[in-house]
């Protein structure tokens, strides 16, 4: 059963040490636009960080009250002495929040990488740059590029993303949470094992009955922990697709040759609202019509000043093309408020179905 | 109190600009423009400039914010996003409700984001609701002075801009007039530069409220001759000060440095607070934010570098350090740091910076959690007892 074979994976802070790339140092990757190829080809093994529900909030003198849940996990992981075995901490210029967290990691004496990413992406200029960025940063001297390990890395993480695109499709026929914990557990072991296991799950969903239910696509900023996917799971409702800083907005599985091909593959990702010109809407609409959803689940973390504002324009495109949404307001994690918007949004297309006179 | 006698003119200068932006005129365009963007350009081209985060702070000083913010509020904004952005959404959404009718209606927009993220996703919303274009200026991070690919990719895009321009408005952009204006701008700051450090005097000619009024011009009106000429005649009148030893008219016992944007609605009430107790605010980090250098030789090239190093696009160790030196430049007994929750790049790393501040050089510090723009966030009698325990601590160590 998917599963139990999702289940045996469930997210752990990996140790530097334990898997495959047990010498090389670790280094914690805040975004999914560093690619972990790049940080591999300068003598890391790139891991996810994802904000967490199992840290107590130590934030507060740290951080002020206003700031969005994921900075306040990542700050207190950091207090609370969680990322000690981590060496490098490899940071993009995304949101304001992004960047005070570079300043606070960098200030606490920890080894950071920031990459100066361009924040503008429909102009050629941007490209250019950020080719020059990527080279900066391969010419620290601490860092221990190597091209040769780039390639492999980059053959690697194409393999592991085309298996992610692939088991994507079958998202359908698995309880949310596995996908959930399955997508974590990829970006946070080495991509030999992610591609092993992901090729296992792969095989045996394309043999399993689709979920039945509401199909929904899930829009938004990130959570902390399964809660909104086990509420999901138990709604019936299935995720066809999803838009989400810690989910599918990563890069297209084609293998990086060059350098050049990083800043290539970084303006294939599916647009947030971080960047200017990325054709958010368009994507939008590319994802409804390859998804088909009964309904849009936007999700946004309070004081995420990013998703809150594309919040506007996200609404305003769905109810031009009459698609049913919810949006939900998190700290992080779901509440039973949320279960009960979640009911009645369940109730509404149920409504809607019988209205259209089921579909 | 001593009243400024300049500030009669500061209020002609920018009655003026305001009423000067609404008369209509044949072949008159105006560009909305955030407050870091490269306005010299435009203002060669004679293109008018308006601000709408000047526009916003005029109407939170006025106390016509909170209308605003709840008529953009009501249409979806979230209440926690920038109340600057709030405030003039809400006068382009109902610009009946807004003093002045709003700004007039821009041709163009112009949005610079070396100030921070949120001007990018505010200005996508005008030029979406307003269906009117928007020149984007991307000016990526910088960790002390500019790298040479960072300043070729800015250069890069403000060529593009005055290619966008001159295809909007069919005029050419004159060389010699941006030069004419970029000199005129390097004058302005360089004298908004000089009137700050008046204030390393004892005691001080000028305190930050009379700062956060008279930054106005160099924002607004930055590369002309009427910003000029008010900062030439208020520094002539600081010296003066100076000369005869004269104060801002009251005791100086306890200097203060404030950290951020002011609290526009509350400006002089929360002044008051700390001047009960012989507090005075010397320096301030937000009004230093125009004090920025332009290069001589090739003017976009320069301005690519000036525009590049505002303090808000600085990293970590060059916003820790310009605080340190305006600290003890100013000769600081205190720091007071408004957490300000519209501005996240401003408030994030403060809590960061004071433990910093207070390791290195021991002041007393204190935060205080508020908002710009919107008085809802605004809780006056909370303010005042922590004022009052904080003073009184300063007071115990002076
Ligand atoms: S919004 Fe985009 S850039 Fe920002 S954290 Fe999410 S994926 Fe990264
Ligand atoms: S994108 Fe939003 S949730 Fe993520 S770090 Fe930035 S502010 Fe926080
Ligand atoms: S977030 Fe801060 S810097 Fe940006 S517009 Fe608002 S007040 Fe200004």
């Amino acid at each position: 059963m998917p599963v139990e074979h999702g289940k045996k994976h469930t997210f752990v802070w990996q140790k530097p040490g334990s898997g495959r790339n047990g010498d090389a140092p670790s280094a914690a990757v805040f975004c999914g636009e560093i690619l972990p190829e790049l940080i591999m080809a300068l003598g890391y093994m790139p891991k996810r960080l994802f904000p967490s529900v199992s840290c107590p909030d130590l934030s507060p003198a740290t951080l002020p009250p206003f700031s969005c849940t994921t900075a306040k996990s990542y700050v207190s992981m950091l207090l609370q002495g969680k990322m000690d075995d981590v060496e490098l901490f490899a940071f993009s210029d995304t949101c304001d929040t992004m960047i005070a967290l570079h300043s606070i990691f960098q200030s606490r004496g920890k080894k950071t990488i920031r990459l100066a990413s361009p924040r503008s992406i429909s102009i050629a200029a941007s490209r250019h740059y950020l080719l020059a960025e990527i080279q900066r940063i391969a010419a620290i001297p601490e860092m221990r590029f190597s091209e040769e390990v780039f390639r492999r890395a980059a053959s690697l993480y194409a393999r592991q993303r085309q298996l992610l695109k692939a088991l994507t499709e079958f998202r359908d026929r698995m309880p949310q949470e596995v996908f959930f914990e399955i997508g974590r557990y990829t970006w946070t072991v080495h991509p030999e094992e992610a591609c092993a296991v992901l090729e296992d799950l792969v095989k045996e969903l394309s043999t399993s009955p689709r979920r039945q239910g509401f199909r929904v696509l899930l829009l938004g900023s990130c959570v902390l922990g399964p809660g909104l996917f086990q509420l999901l799971d138990r709604l019936k409702l299935v995720v066809a697709g999803d838009n989400m800083c810690d989910s599918q907005r990563i890069h297209p599985g084609w293998p990086a040759a060059h350098l050049s091909d990083i800043a290539a593959l970084t303006y294939e990702r599916k647009p947030c609202p971080c960047k200017h010109g990325g054709g958010a809407a368009a994507c939008l609409d590319r994802l409804l019509a390859s998804c088909s959803p009964d309904g849009v689940i936007i999700h946004t973390q309070k004081f995420c000043d990013p998703h809150s504002w594309d919040l506007t324009r996200v609404k305003q495109q769905l109810a031009r093309l009459g698609v049913s949404y919810l949006h939900l307001e998190t700290s992080g994690e779901v509440s039973e408020q949320h279960r009960l918007r979640l009911e009645s949004f369940c109730e509404l297309l149920e409504a809607r179905r019988q209205h259209s006179g089921g579909r | 109190m001593s009243r400024l006698t300049s500030t009669d003119y500061l209020k002609k200068v920018m009655s003026r600009y305001y009423t000067g932006l609404r008369i209509p005129s044949p072949g008159k365009r105006i560009a909305w423009v955030t407050s870091g963007a490269p306005v010299e350009i435009l203002r060669a081209m004679n293109i008018q400039v308006a601000y709408p985060e000047n526009y916003a702070a005029l109407c939170a000083a006025r106390r016509q914010s909170q209308r605003l913010i709840e008529i953009a509020e009501s249409s979806g904004l979230s209440g926690d996003l920038c109340s600057y952005a709030r405030c003039h959404i809400g006068s382009v959404l109902s610009p009946n409700a807004a003093p002045w009718k709003g700004l007039p209606r821009p041709a163009v927009l112009i949005c610079c984001n070396n100030i921070c993220s949120t001007v990018t996703l505010w200005y996508e919303y005008l030029a979406d609701i307003l269906k009117v274009p928007l020149f984007f200026i991307d000016t990526p991070r910088v960790d002390g002075a500019p790298a040479s690919h960072q300043v070729a990719y800015v250069k890069r895009q403000l060529e593009d801009l005055v290619c966008f321009l001159e295809a909007r408005f069919g005029r050419r952009l004159d060389e010699q007039a941006l030069k004419a204006t970029l000199k005129t701008s390097a004058q302005t700051a360089k004298l908004w530069a000089n009137i700050r450090s008046t204030a390393m005097k004892r005691p001080s000619p000028i305190e930050a409220p009379d700062l956060f009024i008279a930054m106005a011009p160099i924002v607004v009106l930055r590369g002309t001759r009427a910003a000029l000429d008010f900062y030439q005649l208020l520094h002539k009148e600081l010296l003066v000060r100076i000369d005869n030893g004269v104060g801002i008219g009251r005791y100086e016992r306890v200097r203060l440095v404030w950290d951020n944007i002011a609290i526009w609605h509350a400006l002089f009430r929360v002044n008051q607070m700390f001047a009960a107790h012989g507090g005075v605010f010397v320096a301030d980090t937000y009004t230093g934010g125009w004090t920025f250098e332009l290069m001589e030789g090739d003017p976009l090239e320069s301005m690519a570098h000036a525009y590049l190093s505002v303090f808000l696009n600085k990293g970590f160790a060059d916003r820790l350090a310009d605080l340190e030196k305006t600290l003890s430049e100013y000769g600081a007994d205190g720091l007071v740091m408004h957490a300000n929750r519209s501005c996240k790049p401003y408030s994030l790393i403060q809590p960061e910076l004071a433990r910093e501040i207070s390791r290195r050089m021991g002041l007393p510090i204190l935060l205080l959690e508020s908002d710009m723009a919107d008085p809802r966030a605004y809780a006056e009698e909370q303010l005042r007892l922590r004022i009052e325990a904080f003073m009184e601590q300063l007071g115990g160590i002076l």
